[in-house]
């Protein structure tokens, strides 16, 4: 086995498999050079498993509160949609009985036509009252100027 | 876990919020120190926190409360900070693309002449600030793996890189940092 550099720092992480640390181990026992380099490594490794506190920070509470508000509201909402979107699926399965036998009624086609044409005629009565009502101003205008 | 986060996460799936509040407030200083660690600036380190925080909430819910909290909540936080250093990253070294080449260590190096002190440091301090000169994918890997004891597996799901891709990032990585570091541990190059 030659020198492998990835071999050591694999090993350090203890990522090896058995055969490879045992061939790992049996080079190492004839080559200074690696073993050399093993304590080095160990070294930095214990270096590096220093964890570095900050300074305390006092705004991390406050941004604790916040996060929890606005993430619970946020929550909240998309909970909110759900359970309207359910109850409008509930009332619409509550309702299909009826409109289902109402619609095998005699004669209830006719309804249909009825509404249809009321709803057509509803807003040109509306529109005439409009404008009936707007003349009827200006006239009482113009007349209140004069 | 300890039997208290047990009772919290399940005051919080029952829709406590006061059981979020004492249950970040538990981890709050282990958040922010985590997201310090990545970005190694106050400012980014709270907002960091603070979006780790919010992708809690909605994640509890599904948390299922036998398996340990901390390890679930570090998941998230690295998650957060990961996909925070990849918005914010303008280093052309970005945490998609497979490292190419060698990279200049001069510029990995704090400069010398105008930091005369650091000889004297000791030397994981010393680690520390070379460490906030590298890459954030090379940050990323030490920190996971030495910091917080991650496995190769463990950070390649956490980080959604190949393993092989994570293995060559902490060669990388921890080959620069020894160059860095040898006229201080006194190493011979």
């Amino acid at each position: 086995m030659v020198c492998q550099p990835e071999m050591l720092q694999e090993y350090l992480d203890n990522e090896l498999n058995e055969e490879d640390k045992a061939a790992l181990h049996n080079h190492l026992s004839g080559c200074r050079t690696c073993r050399q380099e093993l304590s080095r490594l160990r070294l930095m490794w214990s270096d590096l498993a220093w964890v570095e506190e900050p300074a305390s920070s006092f705004a991390i509470s406050l941004v604790r509160q916040q996060a929890v508000t606005s993430a619970l509201r946020k929550q909240a909402a998309i909970d909110g949609e759900a359970e309207s979107l359910d109850l409008w699926e509930c009332q619409k399965l509550a309702w299909r009985p009826l409109l289902q036998t109402a619609a095998q009624m005699p004669g209830i086609g006719i309804i249909g036509n009825v509404a249809e044409r009321a709803w057509d005629a509803c807003p040109r009565a509306a529109l005439q009252a409009g404008r009936a009502l707007w003349r009827l101003y200006n006239q009482k205008g113009k007349g209140g100027k004069r | 876990m300890g039997s208290d986060d047990r009772q919290l996460v399940s005051e919080c799936q029952a829709g406590s919020e006061e059981a979020y509040r004492v249950l970040l407030g538990r981890y709050e200083k282990y958040i922010y120190g985590l997201c310090f660690r990545f970005s190694r600036d106050p400012e980014d380190a709270l907002e960091m926190s603070q979006e780790a925080m919010i992708n809690v909430v909605p994640g509890l819910p599904s948390f299922h409360n036998g398996r340990p909290f901390k390890p679930w909540l570090r998941q998230v936080t690295v998650n957060t900070c990961i996909n925070y250093l990849r918005c914010r990253s303008p280093d052309p070294l970005s945490l998609d693309q497979p490292l190419e080449g060698d990279l200049n260590l001069g510029q990995m190096l704090p400069d010398r002449r105008q930091d005369r002190n650091l000889e004297w440091m000791e030397t994981r301090d010393a680690l520390q600030r070379i460490m906030e000169k590298l890459p954030p994918a090379y940050r990323i890997v030490l920190i996971l793996r030495h910091q917080e004891e991650m496995s190769y597996q463990e950070i390649s799901d956490a980080c959604g890189w190949p393993i092989g891709t994570v293995k060559t990032n902490l060669f990388r990585a921890r080959s620069l940092l020894r160059q860095s570091m040898s006229e201080l541990y006194g190493w011979e190059v």
